[in-house]
């Protein structure tokens, strides 16, 4: 790519030209599966926007540019669609410009050069469009749309656009036959121009068997695979073509010999960076889509005297991601708030209740918030986590139960002596393999650490004493539904409901119950049709005529 | 030309996906031995046989026009079957050369899509002359329309000049492309000019302009493979027209045998179970508005057909005067016929609403817009509260798919948990759907359940499995009210001795 000189205009980052990038994921990416959701803003051979999403920033004001751009887009679904067209064009353009590098004929070369020069142009002329009929631009976009603009008036833009026209439209009106007999093949100039139909033989073909017509035909048109390399045979035709009507080619190399470089670097900085936007977007129309409720979040700075933390309706970003497309349906959401002394969550309750998804979308939350994305919430108040740790129970790791502790000990013992106010930290069955009395204990020990250093946890465990230590922890409970204590509900609440199972209970929860049913059959809208195979079913006549 | 024997403005489709509720209406109706008797052994005809009964038709005309095209085919059964038989070898023929591994080579495709064409144009001539033939039997059905557009549109004036479109499609005289200009300079836009072009460019060269050519020499592989590569894009679009034109003969064939199939199964039916010695009547469906249901003489034509007993008995014929009735409930003697009878009103209703004549001395009745089963499985007996689960959710389902004007038969619902909890559940649920207008028959030995609807709004039709003073069952239906007890006891009786424990 051109841009080696330095883009200083960015949408995601405040003033600087941004940090060091990291390669690896951070350590608690797998344990919150924010490895999945990184995995889902990834595009096959597209820019890799990994690196935006998995650096957490320090930096409020870049968190607040970033918010911005994404409220300018949340906003205007236009814009949105049309940057979405941009960076289409433009990954067009790429490829375009490493055809005209990487292949040999020169006719071809230059083809692909100016295929590239028209999709740039179409691309600039789009985006200006684009950013001035978008209304209150946050400073991000407004910087961009401004570098365009003076980027758009300059005389060498201006005539760079007028020579592609004109050589475009000289190669676009050749006309020309080729007749392959046995090994010979004669090229020449079509002269008298028919409509393109006029001599195709496959409509007479059609024609003449219009009458057997049984249904919607199925296509017979090979996928032939377009290579960009010519075979010889090819350019050697085109070579003939290029002496029979040669004043169109001859501008094409002038055009190609004066403009080896056109891309401006500010813009192939912004398509990459728009593209972590766009992409996080998508996640959040689709999950919108289900019901998930997403939300700026408002982050508490150092120095701010309210540091009370609440948040409304947060769920699993990865286990949304995760239900089936076309499924309908989100994971269930829970509130969480910690005011005044309180540090610690303590999740109990029954097993496969929701308690370890609960305590993952609290992580995820905490990351998304501080890399300035909108989170999965109604509503969100929360500190700017200056670290995130994870404990999280994984089933491969029980074999030597001793080691095991006392590794898990020298890891949270690591954690808690750097934690500081702004830390948060994530534990999750940790010690299930040990003792209860030991669990107890050694719970005990971290939750007072983690309330000391001011830090917040969540602590998910089965020793429900430690639910009710003090002031600092406050108790949550995965619920199941007090009719029926078989269905859990996901739900992770203060209080542990009981209940008891009937059958009639059960039938009312199929909706098997006089009303329910009669109000089923009635609200339907139509009548469903159980006899007629629509017209509209004809894309299986593909078996039938081989079958 | 279309084939439309099925319906009068579309086709039949093979493998258009039954309702989801379809398997457990076979299960429970045990209509398999139905299907085998229209298939007569034959795939094709079990699978048409199949797919059109258990897709009701909810309109008195569609089903009419089906019923005329039946009477027109009992006049002529001889043509129907050579149809069927020749369609079958046209399709055979086809089967021997059309791989399905063709794809992404023009030039194969359009030499398939013409070994297709001159292959079968011999059967488009022999179908001609049999529809020729046959026509002057026939009354007025969508069967006379089939065999006119037949002699019409493939008269041998057409028949000669598909034959020369097959030899010009050989392109004897080489290719000549239309292109232009595409990304990176390379050719596209493919246009095969017309064989006549060809002829012309030879005497004349292209016009007055100048042309260029060069030959590839034989032994250069990479220029032939370059060649055929050109030579294949220009042909795409002419092979594509060929093969849609192979698929159209082939697909006409294919109609033909899949529908005429429908036919060819219900005489195959008809001849079986006129060789038992039982009747069957060809019913007038009702246009009139209300829910009329009156059978006479009804029965379960597979017991019938056997299935694996073989030992065909004579099945007892019942009869069911359920007009205006949204509820019958059946109760009665253990063995004593009342599912059997469930399943021949169910069976009488694919049976009629497909277009097919029912097992019965009369059936008059208005369409049903669905029909569901929910049956008491004894199968799924695993784990006893899954099963109740299970119940329920299949009970769920019926209720998510039937509409207004449909019917559910209910065989000892919910008796899978205990007798007052299955009266009271199955009480609401015959009165939900009886009060959205879904009609319901109901079996159970339930008295809870039966003097649960005896005492509802909805004034059910009761019948009794009959049971005479010896103890011996008649397998006859009587009109009668549930009575408080079951018959549990002697049939346990009749099925001694027992290994109990001596005392």
């Amino acid at each position: 790519m051109s841009g080696q000189a330095v883009a200083t205009i960015s949408v995601a980052f405040d003033g600087s030209a941004g940090g060091a990038d990291s390669d690896a994921d951070p350590d608690y990416f797998q344990d919150l599966r924010l490895d999945q959701v990184q995995a889902s803003l990834r595009r096959r051979g597209r820019i890799d926007v990994s690196p935006l999403f998995r650096r957490r920033l320090d930096d409020v004001g870049t968190i607040r540019r970033r918010l911005g751009v994404f409220a300018d887009l949340q906003r205007d679904s236009e814009l949105r669609a049309g940057l979405l067209r941009f960076v289409e064009t433009m990954e067009r353009v790429r490829g375009c410009r490493k055809n005209a590098t990487d292949l040999h004929h020169d006719h071809q070369r230059r083809g692909w050069l100016l295929e590239g020069a028209r999709s740039y142009l179409r691309a600039v002329r789009d985006l200006v469009g684009l950013l001035n009929a978008a209304a209150e631009l946050g400073s991000g976009l407004a910087a961009i749309a401004d570098h365009l603009s003076s980027l758009q008036q300059g005389e060498a833009f201006r005539s760079f656009a007028t020579e592609t026209a004109e050589v475009d439209r000289g190669l676009a009106t050749i006309r020309y036959v080729v007749r392959i007999k046995g090994l010979r093949v004669t090229v020449s100039l079509e002269t008298d121009q028919p409509s393109d139909d006029g001599y195709d033989y496959s409509a007479q073909v059609a024609d003449t068997f219009a009458r057997l017509q049984q249904m919607a035909a199925k296509s017979h048109v090979s996928k032939l695979t377009d290579t960009t390399s010519m075979s010889y045979v090819e350019s050697d035709i085109l070579d003939r073509v290029a002496r029979l009507d040669p004043a169109p080619f001859d501008a094409l190399r002038r055009f190609c010999d004066d403009h080896t470089d056109f891309l401006d670097p500010v813009l192939v900085r912004f398509d990459e960076e728009v593209q972590f936007f766009l992409r996080y977007l998508d996640v959040v129309t689709r999950l919108s889509a289900r019901g998930v409720s997403f939300c700026h979040p408002e982050l508490i700075e150092p120095g701010d005297p309210d540091r009370d933390e609440q948040v409304e309706d947060v769920v699993d970003l990865a286990l949304a991601l995760a239900l089936a497309p076309g499924t309908d349906g989100r994971p269930v959401g829970n509130d969480f708030a910690r005011s005044g002394a309180e540090r610690v969550l303590v999740v109990s309750g029954p097993n496969q209740g929701g308690k370890s998804t609960f305590c993952r979308s609290v992580g995820q939350l905490y990351h998304l918030a501080a890399i300035g994305c909108p989170v999965p919430a109604r509503s969100a108040r929360v500190r700017l986590a200056s670290s995130i740790d994870t404990h999280f129970e994984r089933q491969e790791e029980s074999a030597d139960v001793g080691g095991k502790l006392e590794n898990d000990l020298r890891r949270i013992h690591a954690v808690l002596s750097r934690a500081d106010a702004g830390s948060v930290i994530l534990i999750n069955e940790m010690f299930s393999s040990t003792t209860l009395a030991d669990a107890e204990f050694l719970g005990t020990k971290i939750i007072e650490q983690i309330a000391a250093k001011e830090a917040f946890g969540v602590y998910v465990t089965f020793v429900e004493a430690l639910a009710t230590l003090g002031q600092e922890t406050v108790s949550m409970v995965s619920a199941t539904d007090p009719e029926d204590p078989t269905r859990r509900t996901f739900q992770v609440l203060r209080s542990a409901p009981t209940g008891h199972h009937y059958a009639k209970a059960l039938a009312e929860r199929y909706g098997l119950v006089r009303g329910a049913v009669t109000d089923a059959i009635e609200a339907r809208p139509a009548a469903v049709e159980l006899d007629r195979d629509r017209p509209a079913r004809q894309g299986r006549h593909d078996q039938e005529a081989n079958s | 030309m279309k084939v439309r024997l099925m319906l009068p403005d579309d086709d039949l489709d093979l493998d258009a996906p039954l309702p989801s509720w379809t398997d457990d209406l076979v299960v429970d109706l045990q209509a398999e031995p139905l299907f085998e008797a229209m298939a007569g052994g034959d795939d094709l005809l079990y699978a048409v046989a199949r797919q059109v009964l258990l897709r009701p038709l909810d309109d008195v005309a569609l089903i009419e026009y089906r019923q005329q095209i039946l009477r027109d085919c009992s006049r002529v059964p001889e043509v129907v079957r050579a149809l069927y038989e020749l369609a079958g070898d046209a399709l055979d023929v086809r089967r021997r050369v059309f791989g399905g591994f063709m794809r992404d080579n023009p030039r194969v495709v359009l030499h398939h899509a013409i070994d297709v064409l001159a292959d079968l144009l011999p059967y488009l001539r022999r179908l001609r002359r049999i529809a020729d033939e046959a026509m002057d039997r026939l009354g007025d059905s969508g069967l006379r329309t089939l065999f006119a557009a037949i002699v019409t549109d493939l008269d041998e004036n057409y028949c000669q000049q598909v034959e020369a479109e097959i030899a010009r499609l050989q392109l004897p005289g080489g290719v000549v492309i239309g292109k232009r200009l595409g990304l990176g300079n390379a050719g596209v836009g493919d246009v095969l000019h017309r064989p006549e072009r060809q002829h012309l460019a030879d005497r004349l060269g292209f016009g007055d302009t100048r042309s260029f050519s060069f030959q590839v020499a034989a032994r250069d592989q990479a220029g032939v493979d370059a060649l055929s590569d050109l030579e294949s894009r220009g042909v795409n679009r002419v092979a594509d027209a060929a093969g849609q034109a192979a698929d159209h003969l082939v697909g006409l064939f294919r109609k033909l045998r899949v529908e005429l199939g429908f036919y060819l199964g219900c005489a195959q039916l008809q001849t079986a179970l006129e060789t038992a010695g039982v009747a069957v009547t060809r019913p007038e469906p009702l246009r009139t508005d209300g829910s009329r249901l009156t059978a006479h003489g009804l029965y379960d034509p597979c017991l019938v057909l056997g299935g694996a007993g073989g030992a065909a008995a004579r099945p007892v014929g019942n009869d069911l005067n359920a007009d205006d009735r949204t509820t019958v409930v059946i109760t009665g003697a253990n063995s004593g016929g009342k599912s059997t009878f469930l399943r021949a009103v169910g069976l009488g209703v694919l049976m009629s609403q497909c277009g097919l004549f029912v097992c019965a001395e009369d059936w008059t009745w208005t369409l049903r817009s669905g029909l569901f089963t929910h049956f008491l499985r004894e199968e799924d007996a695993t784990l006893t509260s899954g099963r109740f689960d299970d119940e329920l959710r299949r009970m769920k389902d019926i209720v998510d798919a039937v509409t207004p004007g449909g019917l559910v038969l209910m065989n000892e619902s919910f008796a899978s948990t205990n007798e007052s909890e299955a009266a009271e559940i199955g009480a609401e649920v015959v009165q939900g759907l009886t009060r959205a207008g879904v009609g319901v028959v109901v079996v159970t030995h339930l008295y809870a359940l039966a003097d649960r609807l005896q005492h509802s709004r909805d004034e059910p039709l009761f019948l009794r499995a009959e049971r005479r003073g010896d103890g011996v069952r008649t397998y006859r239906l009587v009109e009668a009210e549930p009575l408080p007890t079951s018959f549990g006891a002697d049939l346990y009786a009749r099925l001694s001795p027992w290994p109990e424990p001596q005392r």
